[in-house]
């Protein structure tokens, strides 16, 4: 910033970092480009840290990946278990269950009777109840997922087994 | 390739509509406001169609589209790619500037395009709300009603949220052929430029290209901004529309042109379509032209206000009749509103301000963007522009004032809530503040 701004005083002479005569208007306008540049700067190297050099960027990537690949099924619809996730971890199963509905619409993808609402996490721990195959069959149901909380790999192991 | 021939579709669509805006308007303006009207009007048109039961398809986009183009096409004559050009830049402080300013906002596009392009949907909430609506509207017609917006099950995907940005990535689904792809994100990137470009272009005709091209690059590379750029959520939709509709008010108070007053309706109208932030934004933006419009008083003026405020209420109308009779299980902000209720919520006011002022100056989203409009207003020599600047700050107050209410009447845990979403209200009001910084910043910086 400050060399870019020594070119203009090599070029006229009798100025602040080439920015105009000494006076509180110039002073100001220098500090505000100093400012915005740093703020640039700043926010350029803020996001390029989170985004590039942060691990755990790329490992949310490869999370997702993997999650899409687990998702990659045949069938008319999913029932999906949750197995294993305490109040803390609950977040974990909830986003499994909202990546699953999102990656296979339009097919049905339920935790529950269609009637229980899921507005959050703490409704996904709640709605885990196990069907009988009639039931599932009865609402277009034709594999079941049991996802298993595992700590430190994504948070989830996957098994899928087709309703007879 | 589909995708980028949407993107082209909408653009060119943009820019039929956008010729008939009055002038004169420089040619980044015009992109910039094209770029954003473009998704706006094809997504309305495309919900109005689906509302008479026909779901997006590649044809009836195409249709769209030429009649846009078609309907401008013996103004846009006038548009020249030669008002694109910035100024001849010499080996000076200005060029260095330029330069600087220049290289972050292609880093900004490249981060837009990258986020917009590649990947998978990484963004919980794009997934969860955005995306999916995207799938179910680029499957199902509004009418009749699809299972998806009776579906409790899928209540935390908001199912009454108005459906602009969802329809607008339906119809990269609808124009691709592939539901399952990840091209529902790619629009905002079109958007995103918009954004940049329209705020260059106007704050350049007033103020010149130094403070437009300084306010542009510290707007297009906030942390918070690239975060939402190309992740497939309604943020970037909302914060454009926000942005074109305050550059069409400020037009209006100078000029006093029924074009942009009509285009600044229009563009709330997109506002309230898209988020439900999105109905209190447009609100404002109609009180605030009531209000601060010059010379209120004078017939014609007055009449042009209140048509504003008319039109505005009447066109958000259809998505609340639509929603009325389905199952109000989320959040439901709307009815939950009440004198009682919000007063019962009192005593979160003071947790509410001091979340609201911590992020003003949380580093990681904004670093010290909000700083410099505060510090502008100190400015002893600032420009006496001073109606554009009083309604810039008259929005920006007005509109974190409407956004505590639904805070002290939330049903969430205030401790999650306010972390989650603080950075994208005030992501909403961040082209206010760009343009605030673009129309103060003193003559005598470079």
């Amino acid at each position: 910033m400050v060399a870019i701004l020594r070119i203009d005083a090599w070029r006229g002479g009798n100025t602040i970092l080439g920015i105009g005569r000494l006076n509180l208007q110039n002073i100001f306008g220098a500090i505000l480009c100093v400012a915005a540049g740093v703020s640039i700067g700043l926010s350029i190297g803020s996001d390029a840290r989170v985004r590039y050099l942060a691990p755990q960027t790329q490992a949310k990537i490869n999370a997702f990946v993997r999650l899409d690949r687990v998702l990659d099924i045949d069938g008319r619809g999913v029932f999906l278990r949750l197995n294993g996730y305490d109040a803390e971890h609950i977040g974990y199963a909830a986003r499994f269950y909202y990546r699953a509905v999102y990656d296979l619409y339009p097919r049905t993808v339920l935790l529950a009777d269609p009637s229980v609402v899921v507005s959050n996490a703490d409704d996904v721990r709640n709605a885990d109840a196990p069907p009988s195959p009639s039931w599932l069959a009865a609402h277009g149901i034709d594999r079941v997922m049991t996802v298993h909380y595992e700590p430190n790999v994504f948070q989830f192991s996957a098994e899928l087994s087709k309703v007879n | 390739m589909w995708c980028t021939f949407y993107l082209l579709c909408l653009l060119l669509a943009g820019l039929g509509v956008a010729a008939w805006a009055p002038g004169p308007r420089n040619g980044f303006e015009r992109f910039g406001l094209a770029a954003c009207l473009g998704p706006g009007i094809v997504g309305l048109i495309l919900i109005a169609i689906s509302m008479l039961g026909l779901a997006p398809s590649r044809v009836e986009i195409l249709c769209i589209c030429l009649v846009l183009i078609f309907s401008g096409a013996a103004r846009l004559r006038k548009f020249s790619w030669r008002n694109l050009r910035l100024p001849a830049l010499r080996l000076d402080a200005r060029t260095g500037w330029t330069i600087l300013c220049l290289v972050s906002i292609v880093y900004g596009l490249f981060v837009a395009v990258t986020s917009a392009l590649t990947g998978p949907t990484l963004e919980w909430d794009a997934f969860a709300i955005w995306q999916l609506k995207a799938k179910v509207l680029a499957i199902h017609a509004l009418v009749p009603v699809p299972d998806y917006f009776r579906s409790v099950g899928l209540s935390y995907s908001h199912l009454l949220y108005p459906i602009l940005a969802p329809m607008i990535s339906a119809g990269a689904h609808a124009m691709t052929g592939q539901i399952n792809g990840d091209k529902g994100r790619a629009p905002y990137l079109l958007m995103y430029a918009g954004m940049g470009a329209l705020i260059y272009g106007y704050v350049r005709t007033q103020r010149g290209h130094i403070p437009a091209i300084s306010c542009t690059a510290l707007l297009m590379t906030l942390p918070a901004l690239l975060q939402f750029a190309g992740s497939g959520t309604a943020e970037m939709a909302l914060t454009a529309f926000f942005a074109a509709s305050v550059v069409c008010i400020l037009r209006w108070q100078q000029n006093r042109r029924l074009g942009d007053l009509a285009l600044a309706a229009f563009f709330s109208i997109c506002m309230g379509w898209t988020k439900n932030e999105g109905l209190a934004l447009g609100a404002i933006n109609a009180l605030v032209v009531l209000l601060l419009t010059p010379l209120p008083l004078v017939r014609r003026n007055l009449a042009a206000a209140v048509a504003f405020a008319a039109i505005f209420v009447a066109a958000c109308v259809p998505w609340l009749i639509y929603v009325h009779d389905l199952p109000h299980t989320d959040e439901d902000y709307i009815h939950r509103l009440r004198p009682s209720q919000i007063a019962a919520g009192g005593r979160y006011l003071p947790l509410v301000l001091k979340s609201l002022f911590a992020e003003f100056v949380n580093w990681s989203d904004w670093e010290i963007f909000w700083l410099i409009p505060v510090a502008l207003a100190a400015y002893p020599f600032r420009v006496r522009q001073t109606r554009m600047i009083v309604t810039l700050w008259v929005l920006i107050a007005l509109q974190l004032l409407a956004y505590i209410p639904p805070y002290l009447v939330t049903p969430w845990d205030l401790g999650v809530l306010l972390p989650m979403t603080l950075s994208r209200l005030l992501l909403h009001l961040a082209p206010a503040a760009a343009l605030l910084i673009g129309l103060q910043w003193p003559r005598s910086s470079i």
